[in-house]
């Protein structure tokens, strides 16, 4: 036992000290003031006030393109690792290398790509114009809500497909079996037998993507432009240029308050889903 | 038929993007876009000269391989001390240890700089970047190292601490040799899955810095700086 306490010291150091004591005073700071650029340690909700009268809306809409990155990448995640378990044979393990290569990627020289892709001279207008489909530059592809959402699905993607291949491969081929045998269509495989099976897996890949693409700054700064603005810019905004860090900690903590609500509501609502179709089936 | 065609479009979409990037670092025109010009190196000849990007690389590589050492270090430690613990603590530790990869790493990021500038009155540094990679890495360390360890004969070990080895002895001669290539694997894959150019190879960093020098005249500020990079990989 004093081996084990031992064993897990250095890790737990780092815990502790980069994070949970860093992260319990960045809670604290967000009820301190700033007068004339200093920071002033009292008991003020002038950090949190100006979060929910200020960033109210932009902190829905930084929700809004978590939600759909979140969505995006769990259900093409399914796919891909569906594919992946059941469809490609013994070319599986070379599709998670696949996956896993595109983890080394890198995250800005990703967003490079898009740029070059999406921009007003990208691939992509070019491809347009060359096909004649448009004869201007579309200006929209870049710098837009789109952007920022493909951009991250691209980036978060593999952070889903793993969690639930690992949850696919519990699925035996048995019930699968067995479930068609007892004449389920293939549709009813998949939402009975196989979805049920990689619930927390789903979740799980569902609930990364949402938090990173939610807290995320350096897409939507530059692939964003002035309509795909999110939270974590403003973040850094008040961190640095405004020098407001207890508004900057009230705007991280209320973000990360916020999403977790979401995840809850969902957990709440997925087990209250599942036990209503478990009550169906017997 | 249709799943092929659906594992190619999944493929295309995710490594597309990517190799786009690496084959147009070789490419002479400035711009991405076909036709792409005669084939050259000569990105990566500006890139060699550029001595923004020597200092750049070589705080990059330090990060890394001092991420990947220390954190596979309190990794495999904190997987060793795990694998034998009560199925209760392993699931709160875990639980526990991986809470930093879910924050954002914005959040996490201003929770150092508040601790070390406001809290200790620190600088920041290469040796903070290095602590608050560990954090992020080590999660990952222990969980490959604990599946490593899940298929991992005890007996053996027993056997060496019957014969008269001591704890340290059992380990460096029985539980290393075994668990090395999971080590190995779990230190090479740790630090890279969230900072973005500790331990990149030279063309995607070739392809960043290419994007400055090419687009730096038309669209200077949508252009990836320097600063950024240093910036996001000081801060996580």
């Amino acid at each position: 036992m004093r081996r084990a306490i031992l064993l897990l010291a250095p890790s737990l150091a780092v815990l502790i000290g980069i994070f949970a004591i860093p992260v319990l005073l960045l809670f604290v700071v967000s009820f301190w003031s700033v007068k004339s650029f200093r920071l002033q340690p009292d008991f003020s909700l002038a950090a949190w006030h100006r979060f929910f009268t200020v960033y109210g809306d932009l902190t829905l809409y930084t929700l809004a393109v978590g939600l759909a990155v979140g969505l995006f990448c769990t259900l093409l995640g399914f796919v891909f690792a569906y594919a992946a378990r059941f469809k490609a044979g013994r070319f599986g393990d070379l599709l998670l290398v696949a996956t896993l290569i595109t983890l080394f990627g890198g995250y800005l020289v990703k967003i490079y790509a898009w740029k070059s892709i999406l921009g007003a001279d990208g691939l992509l207008n070019q491809a347009l114009m060359g096909i004649g489909l448009t004869s201007q530059p579309l200006a929209f592809l870049i710098y837009s809500r789109g952007a920022v959402i493909i951009a991250l699905v691209h980036f978060l993607l593999p952070f889903a497909i793993l969690p639930i291949y690992a949850s696919l491969r519990n699925v035996s081929e048995t019930t699968i079996e067995a479930a068609r045998d007892l004449g389920a269509s293939a549709s009813q495989v998949l939402m009975r037998v196989i979805v049920p099976q990689c619930l927390s897996g789903l979740f799980s890949a569902f609930a990364f993507c949402f938090l990173l693409a939610a807290g995320d700054y350096v897409t939507p700064m530059l692939l964003g432009g002035t309509s795909g603005s999110m939270l974590g810019q403003f973040v850094l905004l008040e961190f640095s240029t405004n020098f407001n860090w207890p508004a900057g900690s009230a705007m991280s903590f209320g973000l990360l308050f916020v999403c977790l609500l979401v995840i809850g509501a969902l957990a709440a609502a997925g087990s209250r889903l599942m036990r209503r179709g478990e009550g169906a089936a017997s | 038929m249709i799943w092929r065609l659906v594992i190619a479009l999944f493929l295309l979409f995710m490594l597309g993007p990517i190799l786009l990037v690496v084959l147009f670092s070789f490419g002479s025109n400035a711009l991405i876009g076909f036709p792409m010009g005669g084939l050259t190196l000569d990105w990566y000849t500006k890139l060699a000269q550029d001595t923004g990007f020597h200092s750049a690389f070589w705080a990059s590589f330090i990060v890394a391989l001092a991420t990947a050492t220390l954190a596979t270090i309190t990794g495999t430690c904190a997987a060793l001390a795990l694998t034998k613990a009560a199925p209760k603590l392993v699931r709160s530790a875990l639980a526990a240890l991986s809470l930093p990869v879910l924050l954002p790493p914005l959040v996490v990021a201003i929770a150092i700089v508040v601790l070390f500038v406001r809290g200790l009155g620190l600088g920041l540094g290469l040796p903070v970047v290095i602590l608050g990679h560990i954090l992020v890495a080590q999660p990952f360390v222990i969980l490959i190292v604990m599946a490593r360890l899940a298929r991992f004969d005890q007996a053996t070990v027993d056997a060496a601490r019957d014969l008269g080895a001591t704890h340290w002895q059992a380990f460096r001669l029985v539980t290393l040799p075994q668990i090395a290539s999971a080590l190995i694997g779990a230190g090479s894959s740790a630090p890279p899955s969230r900072s973005m150019i500790s331990s990149s190879p030279p063309s995607p960093s070739a392809a960043a810095t290419r994007s400055r020098l090419s687009s730096g005249a038309r669209c200077a500020p949508r252009s990836i700086p320097r600063s950024m990079r240093s910036r996001r990989s000081c801060w996580c």
